[in-house]
């Protein structure tokens, strides 16, 4: 569990990237312990609560993508349908997302959570937008990495 | 006759189509005396006459009084049916049914041309000698002055092996889920007690060795042979879980319906009034149709709860899949892949599987299967 004044933290971080961007939704993914499910304890901009009873195993969709690499990647609803996986994105079907940005946060040195900014519309991430996600993200990993050291991670 | 009375007219020449066109014809110069007219006449009379061969030698025809009883066949009709002019002229068409087709198609078929409306559809009829055949079928109602039906002109096309290789295509896809099946069981048993065991055992070893010394990169080492033990373990039951044939549907649909919880956030509402297990292959279909519909929900309806019941009525199974989301137009829901595959699993094992949706209303898949 988050503390109720992290949580506040990480939801001012999440509304004033959300404002910057100008995007529809952003939520936080972190791993849990012991089989490492992908859960969403805070999000920004919900039109449901679908969010919060997600829990995604290992091994498909982000935690296949973005924790196993390490790295930011961008996210379209199309390309997705195309390839066949979008079942297993399922925050992007809960919000219907069309577009998103991932960035994976490190606590220590290895990633155990995600940040993710999403769009109810078509859109391309440019790189200094993509640069506005990627420094929230550490802002919220840095606020994250007192909660891992104490071994809920 | 009671035709005359009704229509008015003296008679028709039902009995053969177009009989008289060749005595018409060499009639004419004597009948008519307008030179232009009676050429006109006669070059309408001959292309009826040819219109009519050319119908003899494409299709099955025959004509009915308004009763159903025939009045004329032609060559192509005796040809399929085995049964000689004679024996057919007076009969009605009861003579060459199969049976296969229950009352209410047959009342559909006879309320649609009574009322003076084509009827177009496929028939299967038996011959003489007992040979089924399927029969392409447009009958088209010849209406008097006032607008009733006196006859019913039956155009007909042999389609026997069309029938035959749709069965054939059928079962052919019945065959092929089945083969799907049956590999998924194998392939699912392999990795869980296969690969699933060896790792098993080497997370035994590890542990036995972490007993005897603290070992951080042991540990670790551990933690991932854990980890990868619950992806084979999710892997096998994704495949096919073997609770569906060890338990049966429901235990392995409570499993199904957790994970999709979990996976999609959506709260399903599970009810179940089953009370003995259905035949093994019933159970396949019902898990993989209900598995079809519900990931369809969970990728299309955007709700955030679902509905899920299976009950037995009168030696029958009814599972209905509900949402209250958006609902589709089936013509426009892209490949229609998955409700394709729904319809033909149903199909495999003599059930049926109903489709409702309307934009903004949720859609219900209703499957029916025997329990047998």
């Amino acid at each position: 569990m988050i503390e109720q004044g992290i949580r506040e933290a990480i939801l001012a971080i999440l509304a004033t990237l959300r404002a910057e961007l100008g995007c529809d939704f952003c939520a936080i993914g972190l791993t849990e312990a012991p089989l490492l499910n992908l859960r969403w304890p805070v999000a920004s901009g919900q039109t449901n609560e679908r969010y919060a009873g997600i829990s995604e195993k290992p091994g498909r969709g982000l935690s296949a993508s973005v924790l196993k690499i390490g790295r930011a990647m961008p996210f379209s609803m199309p390309e997705l349908l195309y390839s066949r996986r979008l079942q297993e994105y399922p925050l992007l079907l809960a919000e219907d997302l069309r577009a998103a940005y991932a960035v994976p946060l490190y606590f220590g040195h290895s990633p155990s959570g995600i940040l993710i900014a999403g769009d109810r519309r078509k859109r391309v991430y440019r790189t200094d937008e993509r640069r506005i996600v990627a420094a929230a993200g550490e802002r919220i990993a840095a606020l994250l990495t007192g909660l891992s050291s104490a071994g809920s991670m | 006759m009671t035709e005359q009375e009704h229509s008015g007219f003296p008679e028709y020449h039902a009995e053969m189509l177009a009989a008289q066109v060749e005595s018409l014809l060499s009639g004419l110069d004597k009948g008519v005396a307008d030179d232009e007219y009676r050429e006109e006449l006669r070059r309408s009379l001959k292309q009826l006459a040819d219109v009519k061969f050319a119908l003899d030698e494409s299709a099955i025809v025959a004509i009915t009084d308004r009763r159903g009883k025939i009045r004329y066949v032609n060559d192509k009709f005796c040809e399929i049916s085995g049964y000689d002019r004679s024996e057919l002229i007076g009969q009605d068409h009861r003579l060459v049914n199969s049976g296969f087709h229950g009352k209410s198609f047959m009342k559909e078929l006879w309320t649609t041309i009574s009322s003076g409306r084509v009827w177009r559809g496929e028939i299967k009829n038996r011959g003489k000698t007992g040979r089924e055949y399927w029969v392409d079928t447009t009958i088209v109602p010849f209406a008097d002055g006032e607008g009733h039906p006196y006859q019913y002109l039956a155009i007909r096309h042999e389609v026997t092996r069309l029938k035959e290789a749709e069965a054939e295509l059928q079962s052919m896809l019945a065959q092929m889920m089945q083969i799907q099946e049956e590999e998924r069981r194998r392939f699912s048993r392999d990795l869980h007690d296969g690969i699933g065991q060896s790792l098993f055992f080497f997370k035994i070893t590890i542990d036995r060795l972490l007993a005897e010394r603290e070992d951080e990169g042991l540990a670790m080492l551990g933690q991932q042979v854990s980890q990868l033990m619950s992806e084979v373990r999710g892997l096998a039951w994704e495949m096919r879980p073997s609770v569906l044939d060890d338990l049966g549907v429901v235990p392995a649909l409570r499993t199904y319906i957790e994970h999709f919880e979990g996976h999609y956030g959506i709260q399903v509402r599970f009810e179940c009034e089953l009370k003995r297990r259905p035949a093994l292959l019933a159970e396949t279909t019902i898990y993989r149709v209900v598995q079809e519909a519900l990931t369809n929900i969970g990728k299309y309806a955007g709700v955030s709860e679902a509905f899920v019941s299976l009950r037995e009525i009168d030696g029958l199974i009814r599972v209905v899949i509900m949402d209250k989301g958006i609902g589709f137009i089936r013509a426009s829901a892209g490949s229609g892949v998955g409700l394709f595959s729904m319809e033909e699993r149903a199909r495999a094992v003599s059930g049926e599987l109903k489709l409702h949706s309307e934009p903004g209303h949720g859609t219900t898949v209703t499957l029916t299967v025997p329990t047998g």
